[in-house]
């Protein structure tokens, strides 16, 4: 291993690996070293077996390969770590790095990246439906200065993340586009479980795509998207879509805020108590945290707030190919989030990323609570009936 | 001193206690058994161990016991004098899976917990019902309650509310010799028999295997105040906090970093202070005697002519006050590949020459090594750091000196002790005998052939036996 790892994605981290001072810090609220309290489940571990191949103490195994793929890539260990180590990427890049040596990758993991090569999406769904949310009238292709991409989740999995968004910004008189059946994947998950070369492939597909369009922002539902254009893309592959093509990639829940701070929609509420669980990928990642609280707080409901929020904020369980790999843990780790949030004596929970809507929701159903789960702008749709704001109805 | 080895019928049978998904021979997880957040000293284990009760504790303990194969208890990993690695091989026991909450009473300020509840977690558990554990050492959000216990944990609220053993009640805990034990009380008195809970206490995992821990909890303050200082140099910091201790206020922190440790402190929190000996002081306790402790504490130090000072106005400032200050350590890591951290205590008013002569070590050994110090300047519980290149064999040998001056030369002249809170472990082991005279040595490795006649638990920790410890092996890093 060790005459390779210069040349692999590993090799950029080497000097990082080494500040790990060894404290621990990282540990006890990281999601699947609690779920399964092993060091080598640890972030911590999982730096010094990094360390180890960096070395040339050990070799890369099957086991390393299982215990980086342990993870959710929720960045907790990234947030947390005083001495300032990248482990979240380091663990992405490692994935990336054992997959170039053709190890034991989960099957799951394979199945998916067959189904984007093959249909553009990790369902194995076939490209047409893509566009099944999208509702009658809306537009689809064509140059506009906004390009709202709602994502593989949103778009075969939860379709009402999607429609509520079109329906918001319709709401608001905004024009904007969809690509439609040709939006595909953003390389999101391919990036996350380690297979950059494909993921770079949709980067520059993408990037020739926006730039026909010449949108100025592009909107996403999915902050797995929004962190894969704004950061991942620049990052790894040296694809600046906003420096390169001008284009601003914001989340929708930015966008929300900013509609509802220029008085373009208004709620005026639902009278309920409601949780916000941040995402992994929109908080930590990103440092979005405020965004999505003000849409809610300006929704009129009222917000609790646990004190596992914001970057302190558990995972829902369902990221960085967890979910696919280790199914009944990830729902474990979301039925312990839902429980976590439910106790505050809430009327919903509220989230703006439909993984984890998906996965809460999950989770939420062997808990006998009811409590409901809702993507933001589900929720802010709700809100806008009920306030009777600007927000005209289309709903078929 | 001769241990049996681990062979493949022993692995069968440790497999059989505690399921083969919990018993590790591998080498990535024997890698992951060798370290604690002591740098660059690691021993690997032959098997990693995860018990789940505290008959499986029962049941490896007896089966090493009969083979001889050493047993090193571990909890979160945070030690920081090589307190759970396994120098002699054989077993690394890790707790960390026992970690639930056994039993709360509010009504009797009393909570039983497994070892492996972490610290952070156990405080969350307790403030959602008005309570709180005070000890609070800077690794909480890591360090194991058991991992406290057994070496007696400090921290930052030691000033007021003691240590770790003045809020244990009662342990269960395992026998080398496989019985599982008993010690204490779960009332507030009791003094039946000699004190076997304190002798477990700060034992360093060298006398038992703890397994439930009972513990006193405190009702948590209605109101807290922080407030930050720095001064110039140590002295003044010193005599502010002397002058507060002195004053009738007993704050609940009073901490101390000087310039290096500060400044990385205040850039890991984005902090925007200025540079120099920064003094941090937390009073806690009902809101209107917390307003009058701040403005007594305020008027002390003002006195002081520091050269700047916040008073954190929200709960959020102050946690990052005391947050900045908790990551002293790992945050100093950014100004040196490697930070040695050391552990001493000298009576408050020596801290001045103690400081000074500790700054001046590296010099007088024309050691290419810095040093940075912080600490609890209420008990004079300093914690030197040693900043080096550990990769380099010249600066470890330099370190090995260092802290050879450091506690012959500066702590035992200055009337102080070897450890305030971190424990012997390994590598304070050659001034047991300077501190406590070779009778009293010889008194403590009578008792720790009492309990573990086999001498499996723990080999080569200075707080038993076998004697004498080894040097520390340094460069062994995997």
């Amino acid at each position: 291993m060790r005459p390779d790892i210069p040349e692999t994605p590993l090799k950029g981290f080497l000097e990082d690996l080494e500040k790990c001072v060894r404290c621990g810090f990282c540990k006890e609220l990281c999601p699947v070293g609690d779920l399964y309290p092993w060091e080598a489940n640890s972030p911590r571990g999982k730096v010094q077996l990094l360390k180890g191949l960096a070395r040339g103490s050990l070799r890369a195994s099957d086991y390393i390969v299982d215990r980086m793929y342990f993870c959710t890539t929720c960045g907790y260990c990234l947030r947390r770590c005083p001495s300032g180590v990248r482990t979240n990427e380091a663990f992405e890049a490692a994935r990336a790095t054992l997959v170039g040596l053709g190890l034991g990758i989960p099957e799951e993991h394979l199945r998916i990246v067959d189904s984007i090569s093959r249909f553009g999406n990790p369902f194995g769904e076939p490209e047409g439906a893509r566009e099944r949310w999208i509702p009658p009238g809306l537009k689809v292709g064509g140059r506009s200065e906004v390009l709202y991409w709602a994502g593989c989740m949103a778009s075969y999995r939860l379709e009402e993340t999607a429609i509520s968004t079109a329906r918001i910004l319709d709401a608001a008189g905004l024009e904007f586009t969809t690509l439609g059946r040709a939006e595909g994947d953003c390389g999101s998950i391919l990036i996350r479980t380690g297979h950059w070369p494909e993921a770079k492939r949709l980067a520059e597909e993408n990037a020739r795509r926006f730039e026909e369009l010449g949108a100025k922002t592009l909107v996403t539902s999915c902050p797995g998207c929004f962190r894969t254009f704004a950061n991942d893309y620049p990052r790894l592959f040296g694809i600046d879509l906003k420096g390169d093509l001008g284009l601003e990639v914001i989340h929708s829940s930015q966008l929300f805020e900013r509609l509802m701070g220029e008085g373009r929609i208004g709620a005026s509420g639902l009278g309920v108590k409601v949780a916000y669980h941040d995402p992994c990928h929109l908080g930590r990642h990103m440092g979005i945290y405020d965004p999505p609280r003000n849409v809610i707080r300006g929704s009129g409901a009222e917000l609790l707030e646990h004190s596992k929020s914001r970057w302190l904020a558990s995972c829902c369980g369902a990221g960085g190919g967890f979910r696919s790999a280790h199914g009944e843990l990830s729902l474990r780790q979301a039925a312990r989030r839902a429980e976590q949030l439910s106790g505050l004596g809430i009327d919903a929970i509220v989230t703006a990323c439909p993984f984890c809507v998906v996965n809460l929701r999950k989770g939420m159903e062997g808990l006998g609570k009811g409590i409901p789960v809702y993507d933001l702008p589900v929720f802010l749709e709700m809100a806008m009936a009920k306030g009777k704001g600007p927000f005209r109805s289309t709903r078929p | 001193m001769e241990y049996g080895r681990l062979n493949e019928r022993l692995m069968a049978e440790l497999e059989s206690i505690v399921g083969s998904e919990n018993a590790s021979t591998r080498v990535e997880d024997l890698l992951c058994g060798s370290y604690e957040a002591t740098p660059l000293i690691d021993y690997r284990p032959d098997v990693v161990i995860a018990p789940k009760t505290a008959e499986q504790v029962s049941k490896v303990l007896l089966l090493a016991n009969r083979h001889r194969i050493p047993v090193t208890p571990r909890g979160a990993g945070t030690s920081l004098a090589g307190n759970s690695l396994p120098v002699a091989g054989g077993i690394c026991l890790d707790m960390s899976s026992m970690k639930s909450v056994l039993e709360f009473d509010g009504a009797n300020q009393t909570i039983a917990v497994e070892p492996g509840i972490v610290c952070d977690t156990l405080n969350d558990y307790l403030a959602d019902r008005g309570f709180f554990f005070p000890p609070d050492p800077a690794s909480s959000p890591a360090a194991t309650i058991g991992g406290m216990v057994a070496n007696n944990s400090g921290g930052n609220r030691a000033l007021k509310y003691g240590v770790t053993r003045d809020h244990v009640l009662w342990l269960e805990a395992v026998l080398p010799t496989g019985e599982v034990v008993k010690t204490g009380s779960r009332t507030l008195k009791s003094v039946s028999g000699y004190d076997l809970t304190r002798l477990l206490i700060g034992s360093e995992g060298t006398l038992a295997v703890i397994t439930k821990v009972g513990l006193k909890v405190t009702a948590l303050p209605e109101a807290r105040a922080a407030s930050l200082y720095i001064f110039d140099d140590v002295e003044e910091a010193v005599r502010t906090a002397v002058e507060i201790k002195s004053s009738g206020v007993l704050p609940s922190m009073l901490e101390f970093m000087d310039e290096a440790s500060s400044k990385a402190s205040f850039e890991y929190a984005q902090m925007d202070c200025p540079e120099g000996c920064a003094v941090l002081v937390e009073c806690d306790g009902w809101a209107e005697a917390v307003e009058r402790e701040a403005e007594a504490v305020h008027g002390i130090a003002l006195k002081r002519k520091p050269k700047f000072f916040a008073r954190a106005s929200s709960s959020e400032e102050r946690e990052r006050l005391i947050s900045a200050r908790k990551a002293a350590l790992p945050a100093l890591s950014r100004a040196a590949p490697t930070v040695f951290m050391e552990d001493l205590t000298v009576p408050v008013t020596k801290i001045p020459e103690a400081y000074a002569r500790i700054a001046r070590i590296p010099h007088e050994l024309g050691a290419p090594i810095g040093v940075s110090t912080f600490g609890h300047i209420g008990e004079g519980n300093l914690h030197p750091n040693f900043l080096l290149d550990g990769r380099d064999p010249e600066q470890r040998e330099a370190l090995l000196k260092a802290l050879d001056v450091l506690y012959r030369d500066v702590v035992i002249p200055l009337g102080g002790s070897v450890t305030g809170e971190h424990g012997i472990g390994i590598s304070r082991g050659d001034y047991m005998e300077l501190e406590h005279g070779v009778k009293l040595v010889g008194l403590m490795r009578e008792i720790k052939r009492t309990f573990d006649p086999n001498m499996i638990l723990n080999p080569y920790k200075a707080k038993g036996g076998p004697w004498p410890p080894p040097g520390l092996m340094m460069g062994a890093a995997p």
